[in-house]
C-alpha cells in the first residue's frame, strides 16, 4: 500500500486499518483474495509504468493505488467501472502527469543503450541473486518446486520434450502447464526481488560467496 | 476483448517491446491491467521472450529491439537476470536419476544408438499422433451428435413445461416454439486462432454450451458471460460439475439467448476448490440468421 495509507498519527490508525480493508475488498468484488488482488493489480500497474520506462515503477503503482483508495474512501462507492479498470485510469494520469514533470536528465554516453548486450553482473551480484532464488524456492511447496524447475530446464527441443513430459506426469495440457508455470514464476519473482534488494540494501552482512 | 484468445503472440511481442504504434499500445496498456486474462497471457508472453533472449533464441529486429529497448530498463535487466539465474539453478538442481555420467567412447555408441532408437519411437509416436487426432476428431463428432441430442431433449422439456403453463404465460396460438442452439467449443488454445462463429437462428429460446476443459482439475467450476471488452458480466452459471465428452471433461451451461445479440463475447471459466481460480476463456462470435 502507499505510504499515504500507512502514515498518520496513531489514533487514526484504526480508520486508515478500515478503510484499506474496505479498498481491498472493492478490489476483490465480492471474493476474498486475502490480499492476492491487491498485490496482483500492484504488479499490473508496476509492470505498466516499466513499459513506459518510468524510473520508479513501483513508487508510481503505490501512487496510482493510494489515489484510488482515497477517491472510494471520499466517495464511499466507485461505480460504473470495473476496479481494475478504474485502477488503470488512475494510472495512467499518474503517468500523465510523471510524463509532464520528468525533467530532461543530463546522461553520460555509457548510460545509453548502445545496442550491444548488457554487461552480466558481477560475482557477487550473482550470488546473492542465486540464493535468493534458492531462499525462495524453499518457500514454495514441493509440487511446485519441482515443476517450476523441471519446465525450466534444458534448451530448445530438450525443454519441449521435457515439458510435453512433465505435463504427462501432471495430467494436464502443455498450455495449462504453462499457465501454472507462469504464475510460479510470477511469484518467484517477487520473491527473489524483494529478497535481493533487501540483502543488497543491507550491505549483504549475512552473505559471503565460499570460492 | 479478450487478450487471451485474440492477440497473437507476435503482436503481444512487439508490445512489449515498444514497436506498436501508439493506439494499439494504448489499447493494450489498458488490457494489461483490467483484463485478466489478457494479463496472464502478456506475462506468459514475456517471460518467454526473455527466456529466447538468454538462450540466445532471438535474432534480427527483434533482437535489436530488445538490446535497444527492453535492455534500457533496470527492471527489465532485474528480469533478465533473473530468468538467467533459474536457467542456471534448474539445470544444478537436476534430480539425480537425470544426471548424467561422463561420456566414454563406448557410451557414445550406446547414445547414437539410443538417438536411432529414439528417432524411430519418433515416427512411431507420429503415427500414433495422427492415429489419435482421427479419434479425437470422431471423439468431436460423437459429442456433438450427444450435445444435438440434449438440446433437442432441453427444447421438448421447454415445450412441455410451456403446455403444462409451468408459471409462465401461455404462448399465443400463432408464436413459434423457441428452440435450444446446442454450441461446442473446445479448450481454449494459446496464440493466434479462429474465433467460433454462432450462427443464432430465429426463435432461439437458449443457448446449451458444452465447453471442453483442458484438464479437470477442480470439483466444481462456474462460467461467466460477458460481451468482448466490456466490464459487466450479463450472466453466469451456478456451479458445474465436470462429466465426460468426448473422450475429454466438459462441463454444460445453458444461457438465455435474449443474452446474445450479434457481437463478440467471452466465457469465462473459474475452477472451484480451495482457491478459485480462472481457468480458461472461450471466445466467440455471435451473428444473427
Amino acid at each position: 500500500m502507499g505510504d499515504a495509507m500507512r502514515a498518520g498519527a496513531p489514533e487514526g490508525r484504526s480508520q486508515e486499518q478500515l478503510a484499506f480493508r474496505r479498498f481491498l475488498e472493492w478490489l476483490d468484488e465480492g471474493a476474498d483474495s486475502g490480499g492476492q488482488r491487491y498485490l496482483e493489480i500492484h504488479r499490473r500497474l508496476a509492470a505498466y509504468f516499466g513499459r513506459k520506462n518510468c524510473l520508479s515503477p513501483d513508487s508510481l503503482a503505490d501512487e496510482a493505488l493510494s489515489r484510488v483508495a482515497r477517491r472510494l474512501e471520499e466517495e464511499g462507492a466507485i461505480r460504473g467501472m470495473a476496479p481494475a479498470r478504474y485502477c488503470y485510469v488512475i494510472a495512467r494520469f499518474v503517468f500523465l502527469e510523471y510524463h509532464r514533470q520528468a525533467r530532461p536528465r543530463h546522461v553520460t554516453l555509457a548510460d545509453l543503450p548502445d545496442g550491444s548486450p548488457q554487461p552480466d553482473e558481477d560475482a557477487a551480484a550473482q550470488a546473492l541473486r542465486q540464493d535468493c532464488l534458492e531462499r525462495c524456492l524453499r518457500k514454495l511447496d514441493e509440487n511446485n518446486r519441482e515443476l517450476i524447475l523441471e519446465y525450466y530446464r534444458g534448451e530448445r527441443h530438450e525443454k519441449i520434450e521435457r515439458r510435453r513430459r512433465l505435463a504427462g506426469r501432471l495430467g494436464v495440457t502443455l498450455n495449462a502447464l504453462s499457465i501454472r508455470a507462469c504464475r510460479i514464476r510470477d511469484r518467484l519473482e517477487g520473491c527473489v526481488r524483494t529478497c535481493f534488494g533487501k540483502r543488497a540494501n543491507e550491505g549483504f552482512r549475512d552473505f559471503r560467496i565460499i570460492e | 476483448m479478450s487478450g487471451n484468445q485474440l492477440q497473437p503472440d507476435e503482436v503481444l511481442v512487439r508490445y512489449l517491446l515498444g514497436s506498436l504504434p501508439d493506439e494499439e499500445a494504448e489499447h493494450l496498456d489498458e488490457l494489461s491491467i483490467a483484463d485478466d486474462a489478457f494479463a496472464s497471457r502478456l506475462s506468459e508472453a514475456e517471460n518467454d521472450l526473455v527466456d529466447a533472449y538468454i538462450h540466445n533464441e532471438l535474432s534480427g529486429e527483434t533482437l535489436e529491439l530488445f538490446r535497444s529497448v527492453y535492455l534500457a530498463s533496470p527492471g527489465k535487466r532485474q528480469k533478465v537476470q533473473f530468468a538467467k539465474t533459474l536457467a542456471t539453478l534448474s539445470v544444478k538442481e537436476q534430480r539425480p536419476e537425470g544426471r548424467r555420467k561422463p561420456i566414454s567412447a563406448s557410451a557414445t555408441r550406446w547414445s547414437l544408438a539410443a538417438m536411432a532408437a529414439a528417432a524411430a519411437l519418433s515416427l512411431i509416436w507420429l503415427a500414433q499422433d495422427d492415429v489419435r487426432l482421427r479419434n479425437q476428431t470422431s471423439r468431436v463428432e460423437a459429442a456433438k451428435a450427444a450435445i444435438e441430442r440434449r438440446a433437442q431433449d432441453l427444447g421438448q422439456e421447454l415445450d412441455r413445461l410451456k403446455q403444462a403453463g409451468a408459471g409462465g404465460p401461455q404462448p399465443s396460438a400463432e408464436a413459434t416454439p423457441l428452440t435450444t442452439l446446442a454450441v461446442l467449443l473446445g479448450p481454449p488454445t494459446r496464440g493466434p486462432g479462429r474465433i467460433p462463429v454462432v450462427t443464432m437462428p430465429a426463435h432461439t429460446g437458449a443457448v446449451a454450451f458444452e465447453l471442453q476443459l483442458e484438464a479437470n482439475d477442480f470439483p466444481s467450476y462456474r462460467a461467466a458471460l460477458r460481451a468482448s471488452g466490456a466490464d459487466r458480466t450479463v450472466w453466469q452459471s451456478g456451479d458445474l460439475k465436470a462429466h465426460a465428452s468426448g473422450g475429454r471433461s466438459a462441463i454444460s451451461a445453458t444461457a438465455p439467448a435474449s443474452l446474445l445479440t450479434p457481437g463478440n463475447y467471452v466465457l469465462e471459466v473459474s475452477g472451484i476448490g480451495p482457491e478459485t481460480e480462472p481457468i480458461g476463456i472461450y471466445a466467440f462470435r455471435v451473428t444473427g440468421q
